[in-house]
């Protein structure tokens, strides 16, 4: 059977909050998969969720999205803390996962998601949305080619104003100072590593608490060192004064050329290299005008890789990887010292 | 009215000593009484040090001790290598006499400490040529701004210094083998360049460092590799008021930058601010080839460059006329050093250095 005669595969979405809005509108852009039942704790959630994505089948319980014969794989976007359990209950019951980042909060829980993909013969991923965005995409193909030589040192940046607010304490009391690290840096750690092609080895973070009332602390900056050699320092900065917008910038220094994206009003960058010093302006092909958006680009990728069984594009043990140097920066910042990163 | 502070200009083999000197002669507070360059430099050094002699009509010297002698300075401007100055600044001290370092300020940090205590002891004047940190007028602005609370409290620093200006400005492959065949130390970027970001964000914070993290390596140069320093350092710092702050160093390849690289970012409590070096250049785009490695024509550099050695050489003079510390104190060169010496041992080590 053909991938076209297969699709679309029949998805059940677990976790209807936040990032799930963000699914359901790649979902609306991807032929290979479609949406037909939803899940939440929270039934409210589950039901609004369920009128928005134009389906009808709306659950509390994610065992019972998951006994459903009809639903072919899961996109898991509840929150990180259940994620392993969620996977591990979906991939043994026959069905494919994408799994929102982090896919996992140890190392034991990414290695058991691993496991039971294995041993089910099903597909599992970690979605990583900003590997499909054009701009990075773009610097990505540039280091590739080798238009900057090799690179030795990247600078990336995500600043915001604070997201949260005094009234949500009761969500965030039980989070741990390094919650921002762990749920955002998982995109960080990933950009950096698939950018270099080579898994992190050592890592040291600090971190400033920011807002007195919320115990996760606002700001974390990691220096990381590759096997590569090149070294990277990355931001999860939710430290901005408010009305800061939330935008994203990458500074790549190679062997022989900088790449400079660190316009944050605009998506165009620079690039400078032994031919001289060139504006990769708005309307270049460095902008976002791709128009598929990130979301539906991964999930489509994911699908493909279900529907025509070859690799998915990001592999879990690509994944475990980088949740290794995220889970190092952690201990960096309630040890205060410089992590080792094990292979 | 003050009759102009009467000034030294001693050593021309390496540094900044033409554009020291040059301010100085230009200060309307200053006059330069004498030049000098000892025989064991360079036949180029001492050629620029008579030119520059006879640029000021002043007499040259062979000896720094025979000038001091027959001119008697009240200041002068010291250009040697960085491991004589706690020496000198104790005999200048012991004279009575202000002075003006170049870069580094000493080999290290007992000899930093010297030159404190010296300073203070003989209560002279001491600055130390780090002038851009806080004297380029977008980081001496961004300063102003910072201590006057429009950031409010600080919170976290971001910079970035990479100088373009490539090889030509660093030690040959031959010059690294013979270096290390003597076993004679050599320095990086890291002392070279570190102190422009690392006194600025002093400046920003204003607290002392309490904790350094560091990643370096030769990345760039072949010479560097084989004398056993590092081209680009990342440095993770916290100050003892619990600012955080990363930074980059170097000096890389990359030939067609207007500028060096310098960007500052300071995120405070109520607001942010950023200097940017290279926004802050009118840039004009177009052909560019290997000839043009190191002139970018095309390129107006307005904020950055010879008028920061003017400001810093300025303020020293005012500081010896209004009998008060100069912007960049012998205290600030100590926490310098400090800093330098933790990132240099955060780096061989990889590991975290406190400094108490």
């Amino acid at each position: 059977m053909t991938a076209d005669e297969r699709a679309p595969l029949r998805v059940g979405l677990i976790g209807c909050g936040g990032i799930a809005g963000n699914h359901l509108a790649g979902y609306r852009l991807v032929e290979e998969a479609h949406l037909v039942a939803c899940c939440d704790v929270v039934a409210g959630k589950a039901s609004e969720f369920a009128a928005r994505a134009g389906i009808t089948d709306a659950y509390t319980d994610y065992e019972d999205l998951l006994a459903r014969d009809d639903v072919d794989m899961v996109d898991i976007c509840a929150i990180d803390e259940v994620h392993a359990e969620i996977a591990i209950a979906a991939l043994q019951a026959g069905k494919h996962a994408l799994i929102e980042k982090p896919f996992a909060m140890s190392v034991a829980e990414g290695e058991a998601i691993i496991a039971a993909a294995r041993e089910s013969g099903c597909k599992a991923m970690c979605a990583q949305s900003l590997r499909w965005q054009p701009k990075w995409r773009a610097i990505k193909r540039l280091v590739d080619d080798g238009r900057i030589g090799q690179p030795v040192y990247v600078r990336y940046t995500e600043p915001s104003a604070p997201f949260w607010r005094p009234e949500q304490i009761d969500a965030y009391r039980d989070r741990a100072p390094e919650w921002l690290l762990i749920h955002n840096g998982m995109h960080s750690f990933d950009l950096m590593t698939w950018m270099l092609g080579s898994p992190p080895i050592r890592v040291h973070a600090r971190s400033h608490p920011g807002q007195e009332w919320l115990p996760v602390h606002e700001y974390v900056s990691c220096v990381t060192r590759f096997a590569s050699g090149a070294v990277a320092h990355t931001e999860e900065n939710r430290i901005m004064p408010p009305g800061y917008g939330l935008g994203n910038e990458i500074l790549v220094v190679g062997t022989t050329g900088t790449i400079d994206k660190t316009d944050r009003l605009t998506s165009s960058g620079d690039i400078s290299d032994e031919n001289g010093y060139h504006l990769l302006a708005p309307g270049s092909t460095y902008t976002l005008t791709d128009p598929d958006m990130p979301f539906a680009c991964e999930i489509r990728e994911f699908a493909r890789a279900v529907l025509n069984d070859t690799a998915v594009p990001i592999p879990l043990e690509e994944s475990l990887q980088v949740l290794k140097g995220l889970l190092a920066a952690a201990e960096s910042l309630r040890t205060g010292e410089a992590v080792s990163i094990d292979a | 009215m003050r009759e102009p502070i009467r000034c030294a200009v001693i050593g021309f083999d390496y540094g900044h000593q033409s554009a020291f000197g040059t301010a100085l002669r230009d200060d309307a507070n200053a006059q330069v009484v004498g030049v000098v360059e000892t025989p064991d430099a360079p036949e180029e050094a001492r050629a620029r040090a008579r030119d520059f002699a006879e640029s000021c009509g002043v007499a040259y010297f062979d000896d720094p001790w025979a000038l001091m002698d027959a001119e008697a300075p009240e200041a002068v401007s010291l250009c040697l290598p960085p491991a004589r100055n706690p020496q000198v600044v104790a005999e200048m001290g012991a004279r009575g006499v202000h002075v003006l370092s170049e870069k580094p300020p000493a080999a290290d940090v007992a000899g930093t400490r010297a030159i404190v205590e010296a300073v203070r002891a003989n209560g002279i004047r001491f600055t130390f040529g780090f002038h851009a940190a806080r004297f380029a007028r977008p980081i001496a602005k961004a300063i102003g701004a910072v201590r006057g609370g429009r950031v409010g409290e600080v919170r976290i620093l971001n910079g970035t210094h990479l100088q373009v200006k490539g090889p030509r400005y660093t030690i040959s492959v031959e010059e690294a083998h013979r270096r290390k065949t003597a076993g004679e130390p050599s320095v990086g970027e890291l002392a070279n360049h570190g102190g422009y970001v690392f006194l600025a964000f002093s400046a920003y914070a204003g607290a002392p460092v309490r904790s350094v993290y560091c990643e370096q390596d030769a990345f760039f140069y072949e010479s560097y590799a084989i004398a056993g320093i590092e081209d680009l350092s990342v440095v993770s710092l916290e100050y003892a008021n619990g600012v955080v702050a990363t930074c980059v160093v170097g000096r890389t390849t990359t030939k067609s930058l207007p500028t060096t690289d310098v960007r500052h970012e300071v995120i405070g409590s109520g607001g942010v601010l950023h200097v940017n070096a290279i926004a802050e250049h009118i840039n004009v785009y177009g052909d560019f080839t290997d000839g043009d490695e190191f002139d970018r024509g095309g390129f107006d550099t307005p904020t950055f460059g010879p008028e920061s050695w003017r400001l810093y050489v300025d303020d020293f003079l005012r500081a010896i006329i209004d009998d008060r510390d100069p912007e960049l104190t012998a205290e600030d060169a100590l926490e310098f050093q400090r800093t330098l010496e933790a990132a240099y041992e955060s780096a061989a080590t990889g590991q975290v250095v406190e400094i108490e």
